[in-house]
């Protein structure tokens, strides 16, 4: 479970999120929906200790990560699948896999064969560059690549981004499946029926505030949220 | 033909100890954006070191040894205490870089003064071989090439085929993204910064075999590794290889053949690969 306290971020001298509060569980999908430039990417930054908070708190599990490093939240449980999908593009496929694995121990680990096995795709690239895949194939390897941690916590912003709707399917499989195993899976999104499709509560960001928050059924009666603030 | 042949082994001698300086001199760029003015001057440094060293106990690879030791080790202290102050101040880390340029180079005139030194090989390699054909060549440089490319495949095996030369590529295509994994990137710029100094320790010790140590001699070698890393591509270790054999080759011919124009032969691969490839032979363009 990870906690946002009344966080507030800057981005250079904008003001991008004025008070931010959620909570996003375990074993469940929280995703967070916003129109471009809302802040999305700068609370998910800010979550992963990219981008430090001025105010606020966050806490996972009931510990706080106030002024710790983006390796040392990682370590804790933490992993990022980060908007535009960044793999390491000098990397082969497995490379990337690989760089940051760790076990957690337990009998239903992510390994390099379970992520194969989920997305056989790469394993047929194995030996290809990050730089070599499709849109579609490096996003299944930043996911492959965040879950080789073996996180507690999944921070996932816009996977859906510029892939085609075969792929989003498969996108929304895999939080399906890593919802089911426990995991806290927190989704950024513009795709709203993604979103809605895999999430058990969701968040509106605008104006650097959540102005809304609630079950995918109450969003889907809430017609006057969804035309103000995410133009559906 | 057999001049031309001694000339090109000549090249070749150099080109290695480009390598080493200027792998060194790449990497640290690559991974850490810093270009390291004080490169040369830590070459010379670990020149020096393997000199006295050499001198005291009398062997010459426990000088080599040591001579690079003790360039990693004063790299992880200039990187925790310097360097780490001024990251990502492009204008702070040249200005700091180019201070310990002073500060090296005076103290190194303190201890071991103004004359040229050079390094003595041990027996054998003082010697000469009759290659085929005739050709007579010192042992010496043979062996320096030599070493030159058991280290550098030393080095390709480290970057591309383990772990740690993975995180270190990772960690050129996104810092930021390699510390989201969890990894420290902090730890990773103080141990390539270290590996930066220990390759130009060593290079200064085995140049010295060759060329003379000398104040001065950094300023020489700086240049040679800024040559051959723009040529080759800032950043691209493969481009420092094909980078040293360029430029150590046309700088020996042109010293050998039209020494009227040795400046000639080496600044003009460089203006060249500028006109027509700006990223180098081997580099990429920026993202
Ligand atoms: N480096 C920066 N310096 C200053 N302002 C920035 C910077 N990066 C982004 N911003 C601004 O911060 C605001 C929030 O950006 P952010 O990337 O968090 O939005 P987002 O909701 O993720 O948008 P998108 O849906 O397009 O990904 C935007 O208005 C943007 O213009
Ligand atoms: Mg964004």
């Amino acid at each position: 479970m990870i906690t946002v306290d009344d966080v507030h971020t800057y981005r250079g001298l904008s003001y991008v999120l004025q008070g931010i509060s959620l909570q996003a569980e375990d074993a469940q999908c929280t995703a967070l929906l916003g129109r471009n430039g809302m802040g999305k990417t700068t609370l998910i930054e800010t979550m992963m200790g990219l981008l430090s908070a001025r105010d606020g708190d966050i806490t996972l599990d009931g510990t706080s990560l106030r002024g710790k490093e983006p390796f040392q939240i990682a370590k804790r449980g933490v992993a990022l699948v980060p908007q535009g999908r960044h793999v390491f593009s000098s990397l082969t496929v497995e490379e990337n896999l690989t760089l940051a694995a760790r076990g957690n121990g337990e009998p239903g680990a992510w390994t390099l064969e379970r992520v194969y096995d989920l997305f056989p795709n790469l394993n047929r690239r194995r030996k290809n560059r990050g730089s070599d895949l499709s849109g579609g194939e490096q996003q299944m390897l930043a996911i492959g690549r965040a879950v080789m941690t073996n996180p507690r916590v999944l921070l996932m912003d816009e996977p859906s981004e510029g892939l085609a709707p075969v792929i989003v399917d498969k996108v929304g499989e895999v939080i399906r499946l890593l919802k089911q195993e426990g995991l806290c899976v927190f989704l950024v999104e513009q795709n709203y029926g993604l979103a809605i499709e895999t999430a058990d509560r969701l968040y509106v960001l605008a104006g650097g505030q959540v102005v809304w928050q609630g079950s995918p059924a109450e969003l889907e009666a809430a017609d006057d949220v969804r035309h103000l603030h995410l133009g559906v | 033909m057999n001049q031309f042949i001694v000339q090109t082994l000549n090249g070749l001698t150099l080109a290695g100890i480009m390598f080493l300086v200027s792998s060194g001199f790449t990497l640290v760029f690559g991974v850490m954006r810093i270009t390291n003015l004080a490169h040369g001057a830590i070459y010379l440094l670990g020149g020096y070191i393997a000199y006295s060293t050499i001198q005291l106990v009398g062997n010459f690879f426990v000088g080599v040894i040591v001579a690079g030791l003790a360039m990693a080790l004063l790299g992880i202290v200039l990187e925790r205490t310097l360097i780490k102050r001024m990251r990502g101040q492009v204008m702070a880390e040249l200005l700091a870089t180019l201070g310990l340029v002073y500060v090296m180079n005076d103290l190194a005139l303190a201890v071991w003064g103004g004359d040229p030194l050079s390094l003595r090989l041990p027996g054998v390699l003082r010697e000469s071989t009759t290659l085929p054909g005739g050709i007579i060549y010192p042992n010496g440089r043979m062996f320096i090439l030599f070493l030159a490319v058991v280290i550098g495949l030393a080095l390709y095996f480290l970057l591309r085929r383990t772990r740690v030369g993975a995180i270190v590529r990772a960690g050129v295509d996104n810092k930021a993204m390699v510390s989201a994994m969890g990894i420290n990137v902090r730890l990773v710029f103080t141990m390539v910064f270290a590996l930066g100094a220990l390759l130009a320790g060593v290079g200064g010790a085995l140049g010295g075999t060759v060329l003379s140590l000398a104040p001065n001699a950094d300023a020489e070698i700086l240049t040679f590794a800024l040559i051959v890393v723009i040529v080759g591509g800032l950043g691209s270790f493969e481009g420092a290889v094909l980078g040293s054999l360029i430029v150590g080759l046309l700088s020996n011919y042109g010293q050998a053949y039209f020494p009227a124009l040795a400046y000639f032969a080496l600044f003009a691969p460089l203006v060249l690969v500028l006109l027509v490839r700006p990223q180098g032979l081997l580099g990429r363009t920026a993202a």
